[in-house]
Parts: structure tokens; sequence; C-alpha cells
């Protein structure tokens, strides 16, 4: 039942400079974009960033300002309108045919394709000749389908009578039903709880890895992102900030705002100054090999899971240390937030777990040190472009890999 | 670049435009032929039909006549003074009751909005039988009284006020009481600017129904100088001047105009009244 | 003094007699203006009172029995219902083809609004005297521009077999701004993502649009646009007042003019009452449904 669903037609999409704006404002900026065939990539971004509007354009609901958009075959989808795309969505809201039972609303897009007006009229159409063959293999299809997505025993319900998870898996299975070869989905579990979300999340990678369909989901959860893309594109005020797999955006952020909102909590991010042969930060002068075309105020951030705090330590060129006071601690069983301030007054929040934060004890004094090594940091420039230095790529070769994802 | 299916877009939508201009039209024609006749002489309305006409004389001349062959004057007053009392007769009447049922317990407050559902789907021709009688036996028909006092309870005001009262929140109400207002204070200062918009979208719907009501005066009224502007029109018709269409298309223009400029002004009332009551 | 059972301080309801005293105008109004008169007029159709008599007996059912053998009774119940049966049709498909032409040019929806609107809040009268100058059978215009196509003159509100289906073309005139706006207020509750849906699954064609979408999700607001729509043209009376008065020959009077005829000019009381009842009795009966179908207006 699976193998008959899989697709082998998936079918990738190139988008080229597309630009959307209504009036003087630009939703979307000249934004280029590849899909590849069979992935599951993720449009992620807060809310407002442009992300919704893509995903229409795509589907063909609005009309870019100006750019391309074709298949990797080179097929232009811009002069076809939504039904011929051979793109299938689902909503955030679910969009089902509240008039229509389970069974109808899945078979629709089957019966809107596959019978003709005439074999689709109320009564008499199921008489006429071919109709009924027709419509006993769509019913086919959709029982099959039905069963794959566990809502058999729901097909005669009407969408009132079911709860949002079912509701999501009826439009689901109305999506795949046509085996489409883009299948967009807009936000889809924002409208539910958060262990049905866990459930769906599963589900929907499930569903992917053994259909193989290109599939293109938007959110603003990096969760759900960073859990089941093959590669997470991030948008942000109508702009890609960064395409990659989760590893790279998690380790490697190209943007001081991708920083800043993938991981929780977030990341923390201090004013420093770059000067010949390094930065100054915090008071105190850290020799790194940047390329001296970078001069004057730039911005540093330190995931909270590298900072590491002991009672006191000696500064190597290595690992830094600052003295700082302990403002709050947060413990949440098996992790700790331990809030701290500097002595020039900057926030920050390191986070510990496990052994670290076995060995960790608030002194009554509220004075400790602060450490992280000196690869782990990431240097942006004030407009928010990452600057890179050979230290960092060194230092992941004396150190090995990252620690582990959230 | 625009895609083909997006200019066939553009071609539906001139063809639905041209669609509703077309019947938009139609729609119109006793408005468009109103105004066209009120512009000509007798003689131009008799002799040619379809003639437009040819100058400004014709309308003075047709105004003064539809004033002076009825007390047309009178009749827009008796309209609006008729209208303006109801309305704040109604008003003062509705909103206590309804603040009443929407936030107060008492013996019988649920035989009260029973009554007034049922208010609600009884229609107004059926009570006006024994009040008539009562009128009449009391000699107060042919009155502004007679005019004004079976309105007095509306049942739909009732009924719309009482829903916008019932979101309001109790506790802004209970932190008044300690504050020492008294309940009429509650009313004016808490309650009222609360209920602006259903109060706006009643009286708009109020004062169109009354200022148009023709069943009602018909029976009260017996003498001209109590005819409001419908009933008026009636008499103007059936009177001696009642074929000089030119004046009576003026007579018509004027009596419709007040109830117009109150729907082209409050027009989103208009339409949210109809939306819940579905009556005129 | 109450018990407040809760154990938290009771906001509301609030007990004491406040509540009576505040309700008690409307109270006092509804029974007098309302629930007597319905009452009196029940008992009345049982009597054979004449405005002005000193005496009158009850008569028991004998109203009910003589209206069912009135010829003026039945026929003007006839007549209404001819009159229902084109209006309610017209006005109904009409404001429904405007609904939905409307909302698919959406940004000049406003303007659309007041013009089809506009009838239904002008004062019927005066506009029914335009229609009989309009309709009329020698100078009007209509009749002009039958007579140029060629056809005969057509005496639209003198003739028997006209006068009624005319005054329902006024009528249906005069209602279809009121189910253009209902229906334009249920198209507006429709989401936009089910016609996306829709478009992907490939209902392209507007006539598919509607027959598979809009149509079946405007189910609830259909009936109660049917239902409020029979409610108001049940009550029709101003145009036969002012057109016909019930001419020519009986063939426009209503069931609303046939009680007035009754009660205000042959002043046949109890008579009169009789047919209210039969009145009441049907658009109660409609305008209990019309409740229960604004309840369920929202489809989901």
């Amino acid at each position: 039942m699976v193998s008959y669903m899989s697709c082998s037609s998936a079918r990738g999409l190139i988008l080229k400079d597309v630009r959307k704006s209504f009036g003087a404002h630009d939703v979307l900026e000249e934004m280029s974009l590849e899909v590849h065939a069979g992935e599951f990539l993720c449009l992620l971004g807060p809310s407002g960033c442009g992300k919704s509007t893509l995903l229409k354009i795509i589907a063909g609901f609005d009309n870019p300002t100006t750019g391309e958009i074709s298949t990797d075959s080179g097929e232009d989808l811009l002069h076809l309108s939504s039904a011929k795309r051979d793109i299938a969505m689902v909503f955030q809201n679910f969009a089902l045919y509240s008039h229509m039972t389970v069974r109808d609303n899945i078979a629709m897009p089957l019966i809107m394709r596959r019978l003709t007006w005439q074999q689709r009229l109320p009564f008499i159409g199921r008489l006429l000749p071919g109709a009924r063959l027709c419509y006993a293999t769509i019913m086919q299809e959709v029982n099959d389908i039905a069963g794959m997505l566990k809502i058999a025993h729901l097909l005669d319900r009407k969408p009132s009578q079911l709860s949002g998870g079912q509701k999501q898996r009826v439009a689901i299975g109305r999506a795949l039903i046509r085996k489409p070869s883009l299948f967009l989905m807009d936000e889809p579990l924002s409208s539910l709880d958060a262990a049905l979300r866990n459930e769906m999340r599963n589900e929907i990678a499930e569903l992917h890895r053994s259909l193989g369909i290109t599939t293109l989901y938007v959110t603003h959860d990096q969760t759900e992102a960073m859990t089941m893309a093959d590669r997470i594109v991030i948008l942000m005020n109508g702009k890609v900030l960064q395409a990659g797999t989760p590893e790279e955006i998690f380790n490697s952020p190209s943007h001081l705002d991708v920083a800043k909102f993938i991981g929780s909590p977030p990341v923390n991010v201090l004013p420093a100054k770059a000067v010949r042969h390094g930065i100054y930060v915090m008071d105190q002068h850290i020799p790194l090999p940047l390329s001296g075309e970078i001069m004057g105020g730039i911005q540093l951030a330190i995931r909270p899971e590298d900072i590491r705090f002991t009672l006191s330590e000696p500064m190597t060129p290595l690992r830094l240390t600052w003295p700082v006071r302990i403002l709050r601690v947060e413990r949440t069983g098996h992790e700790a937030l331990v809030h701290v301030a500097t002595m020039q007054g900057s926030r920050l929040t390191g986070r510990l777990s496990s052994d670290s934060l076995k060995k960790f004890i608030a002194p009554k004094s509220g004075l400790i040190s602060m450490s992280f090594d000196v690869g782990s940091i990431w240097l942006f420039k004030e407009s928010g472009e990452r600057i890179y230095h050979n230290f960092l790529l060194r230092d992941v070769a004396i150190q090995g890999p990252r620690s582990s994802l959230p | 670049m625009k895609s083909t299916f997006a200019l066939s877009k553009v071609v539906s939508r001139s063809v639905s435009h041209s669609t509703l201009l077309f019947m938009g039209l139609i729609f119109l024609t006793p408005f468009i032929w109103m105004v066209l006749v009120v512009l000509k002489s007798p003689d131009q309305i008799f002799s040619n039909p379809f003639g437009l006409p040819t100058g400004l004389k014709s309308v003075k001349d047709n105004i003064h006549t539809a004033f002076t062959a009825v007390p047309m004057t009178r009749f827009l007053m008796n309209g609006a003074l008729v209208v303006s009392i109801l309305l704040i007769l109604q008003l003062t009447v509705a909103i206590p009751a309804a603040y009443a049922l929407a936030k107060f317990e008492f013996t019988g407050r649920r035989m009260f909005m029973m009554a007034v559902v049922a208010g609600l789907c009884i229609p107004i021709q059926i009570p006006m039988l024994p009040v008539y009688i009562g009128l009449a036996y009391s000699g107060m028909l042919d009155s502004y009284f007679s005019l004004i006092f079976p309105f007095i309870i509306s049942p739909f005001a009732i009924f719309m006020l009482r829903q916008q009262i019932k979101s309001f929140p109790d506790e802004i109400i209970q932190a008044a009481r300690l504050d020492g207002l008294s309940e009429s204070g509650i009313i004016l200062w808490l309650i009222l600017p609360e209920v602006r918009p259903v109060i706006a979208a009643f009286s708009v719907f109020s004062v169109t129904a009354h200022w148009n009501d023709l069943y009602w005066p018909l029976i009260t009224v017996s003498s001209q100088t109590m005819a409001t502007p419908p009933l008026g029109m009636l008499y103007f018709r059936d009177g001696d001047m009642g074929t000089n269409y030119g004046a009576l298309m003026a007579g018509a223009i004027i009596t419709v105009l007040p109830v117009m400029f109150l729907f082209l002004i409050a027009q989103r009332n208009f339409v949210k009244g109809i939306s819940v009551s579905g009556h005129k | 003094m109450r018990i407040i059972n809760n154990t938290r301080f009771s906001v509301r309801p609030h007990p004491g007699p406040r509540g009576l005293i505040l309700a008690a105008p409307a109270i006092f109004l509804l029974g007098c203006l309302l629930i007597a008169p319905v009452i009196i007029v029940l008992s009345m159709s049982l009597t054979d009172y004449n405005l002005g008599s000193i005496n009158f007996t009850f008569i028991g059912l004998n109203n009910y029995k003589q209206l069912l053998d009135d010829p003026h009774a039945t026929h003007a119940l006839l007549n209404t219902f001819i009159y229902i049966l084109i209006v309610v049709p017209a006005a109904f498909i009409t404001g429904l083809f405007l609904a939905v032409r409307i909302q698919a040019v959406f940004h000049l929806r406003r303007f659309y609004e007041i013009i089809f609107f506009l009838p239904a809040t002008s004062t019927f009268v005066s506009m029914a005297l335009v229609w009989q100058y309009l309709l009329h059978g020698r100078i009007g215009p209509v009749n002009e521009l039958i007579v140029q196509l060629g056809f005969q003159r057509i005496d639209f509100l003198t003739d028997p077999a006209y006068a009624l289906p005319t005054l329902a073309v006024i009528g249906a005139w005069q209602l279809t701004g009121q189910t253009t706006v209902l229906f334009l207020a249920g198209l507006a509750s429709l989401p936009d993502e089910i016609y996306q849906a829709a478009s992907l699954d490939g209902v392209e064609s507007g006539i598919d649009r509607f027959c598979k979408i809009t149509f079946p999700m405007l189910g609830p607001t259909s009936l109660f646009v049917l239902v409020t729509t029979t409610v108001t043209a049940f009550q029709v009376f101003d145009s036969v007042a002012a057109l016909t008065k019930g001419g020519p020959g009986g063939a426009t009077e209503t069931l609303l003019y046939r009680i007035y005829l009754e009660a205000y000019q042959f002043t046949n009381m109890g008579y009169a009452c009789a047919l209210s009842v039969v009145f009441l009795c049907l658009i109660a009966a409609l305008s209990v449904l019309q409740i229960v179908t604004a309840e369920k207006k929202v489809h989901y």
C-alpha cells in the first residue's frame, strides 16, 4: 500500500529573483532559491517575514511583481493556473469543505480531474458509461489513503465532527491522493496542541521518508524545522538570510539574526570592537587572525551552552575568562540557566546540563568566573553579516565536532 | 511577468462590472425617472414620455405645487416629530430593560425574556387591532399620541441591546457600585457608551421603518394635518392635483430624501440591522 | 436575603428588586401593547364584535367557518400565496446572483451595495407612485417602449391578469436589496482558503466554484434569506393600498389588505380577528424558523 504511493516523479523548483511588493513596500526582496527534487525544505522565519506570501506565489494564488519560477526541468510555472501546476497544499486552518464528508473531501481532487462535468452531475452523472468504474476506482484510492493516515473510521463524518489532528490528516489525505510532484505545507501544525504537534511531526517526517515527495514546509517554529528538514531556509523581512542543513545553520550562522533566531535560550550578544590583530570585548583584548579590513564596532555572539562557570580560572589564549556576578539561577531539573552580569553591565545567560551542573555551586558572594573557548564565538559586522576567521576553522580541528542539537 | 490566466481574470472582472452596472441602472430606473419627471412641465410629461427636460423652470413650479396642493411641510414635520420622539421613548424603555435582562436576576425574568422573543415573532399588525379599539373609545385617534404610542415597546431593540450588554464585563459594574454609582449612573456612564453602535444601528432602523410606515397612519389618521409623509403622498395623489405628475414626483422626492440621506451617511448601520433582523 | 452559593464573592447576577424596577416600564408596555392585545385578538376572534356595538356574543368558531366559505378571504389567501411564489424566488435568485458578482469585484462592493439597497430603504409609498407613473397605461414610459417595439399597450395595474404579477415585480425590486445584502454578508464569511484549496483541487471555472463550494456553503444563509424574505413578502400592503386598493375586482387583495378592510372599513372586528389569527399563525411559524436559521448561519 505504501509503495504504490511512492512518487517517482519528484520534482524540484527553481526560484529566480522573485520580488513581491505591495505598493512601495517590498514583502519579498529579489529572492532566489532552489528546492532539490525529493527534499524536505523548511522555510523558517518569524511572523510577517513573507514566507506565507512566497508559498501563495508558488501555489499560484498570487503573482510575483518580478521574477521567475520554474521546475528543475525548465518548465515555467507562472503561466500555469494553480490547478495545472501539479502542486498540493495543506493549510494552517485545514480549509476542508465543511459541507462534505471526509470521504468526499479526500476524493474531490480526483473527481475534479478524472471525471467530465457530465459525469460529475449529482445523480445522473454516475449512470453515464464509464463513470461507475471511475467512481469505484477513486473510492478505492480514498480508502487506501485513509487507511494509511489512520482515518478510515472517519470517512463518513463531516469536518465539524473531527478533532484538530483528525482534520489535519484529512487535509493531508486530500493533498496526497493526487500524487503531486510538489507538496506545500503552510504552518500545518500551529493550530494543534503541543502533544499532538509532536505526534504529527513524526508522522509527517515518516510520510516524507516513505513517499519521497518534494516538500516545502513553512513554519515559525525552529524545533519543527530543525527536526524535520533536510535543508532550512531562513527568511527574515523578505530576504533569504541563510540556506543550509540544520547542522550548518546551528553551528555556523551566516547572519546575526539567524544566530538570534535559532537556539533556546537565545544566543548571547555582546558589543565588541575590531582592532589590530584581534578584538576588544568586555575590557579585554583577544588576539584573533582577522583579515584587517574590518575595524571598529562589531557584534560578538556566544551560545549559552558554550559558557562555563568556575570559581576562578586563569585566562589562556584559548580559553577566555571574565569575572561576573550571578543575577539569578533557574533550575529545571536536568539543566539550569545561569543569568550573570559582567563588570561592564552586559547580561549573559549560560546553560548548564548534567555533569557541569553537578559540579556547579553558586558561591555566597555571587562572584564567579565565566569562560568560553575562543573557537566558540561568532563575530558579526554591525550590519549583521558574519565575519569569518581562520581561528574558528583551526579550532574545530582541535576541539572536534560540535555539541548536539537542541 | 503576467500569466495568461491573470489576463482572463481582468476580462471576467470587466464582464462582472458591466453586468452589475447594467442591472444597477435598471434598479435605479424609478429614481432616475423621478428626477427626470420633476424637471418637466405637465404638457411635456403628457406629450413626450421619453423626452429630456429643457430647463429648471418646471422644477420650481412642481415643488411649489407640491407644497401648496397639500400641507407638505406639515407632513414632513409630523414625520420628523413622530420618528424622533418615538426613537427617544423606545430607547428610554429598552435600555434599562435590556440592562436588567443582561445583568440582573429577578422573578419573572425568564418569562419576560420569552415575551420579548415572542414579540419578535408577532407581526405588529396583530396588536394594532385592540389598540385601535382602545384608542377609538378613548377618543385618542388621529393624534400624535396614537401615532407614537403603539410602538414605544420594541422587542427588537431590547433583544439587540441585551446581546451587546451581556458581553460587558461584570467586574466593572460591580466596581462602580462599590464606588457608589447608582444604577442610572451606571447606565449613563458605563453602558451607554458601550452600546453606541447598537443604538446607531437600531436608530437607523427605527427611523426608517416609522418614517416609511403606511399601515398604522392610514388606520389611525383621518385629518390631513395629522398625516405622515407616506399618507400625505396618498392624499396628494387622490386630491385635485393628483394627476400633476411633475408635482407628484416632487412630493415623492421630498418625502424620500430624508431617509435616503440617512441611508447614505449611515449605510453600514443599515446593513448591520438587516443582517440581524431581516425585516425592514 | 438570597444565599449566594459560590465561595468567592459573586459578581452576578445581582439579587434584589433592582432588575425588576429597571425592566418595569418595558414589562408593563409589553403586556399592554403586545401580550394583552394578542390575547384579546384570540378571544375576539370567537365573537361577533363590531366596532361601536354595545353588545356582542360569543359565537365560537363560527368566524373561522365563515372564513372558509368566504370567497374574499380565500381569494386573499390565494393571492398572497401567488404573490409570495413570484416575489420570493425572484428576490432570492437575483440577490444571490448579484451578491456573487459583487463579491467577485471586491473593491467596489460598497458602491454596489448602495445602489441595490436603495430601493429597500426608500419610502415605499412614494416609490409606488413613481411606479404608477412608469407603468401608466397611457402616458407611462414603459408602455411607450412596448409600443415602439411593436406590441400592444398593457394596463399593468388595471388589467386583472397583470395586476398581481406587476405588484410582485415591484415587490421583488424592493426586496432584492435585502437579499443581496444578506447574501453578501454570508459570502464574506466564507474563508478564502477554501477557494484556494479548491483551485488546487481542480475547481477552476466559476460555475464549478459556485456549485461545489459557494452554494453548498451558503446553505444556512440561504435558508435564513428564504424565511426572512417570505415573512416580509407576507406583509405586503403598501403597494396594494397605494396602487390598486385590492382591485381590479379583488385581483390584488392580499391577506393583510383584507384584514385592513374588514377591521377598519367594514368594522367587522370579530371576523377581522379571525383572519388575523390565521395571519399570525403563518407569520409566527415563519418567524420561529427565522430565529432558528439565524442561529445556524455559521456552518462550523
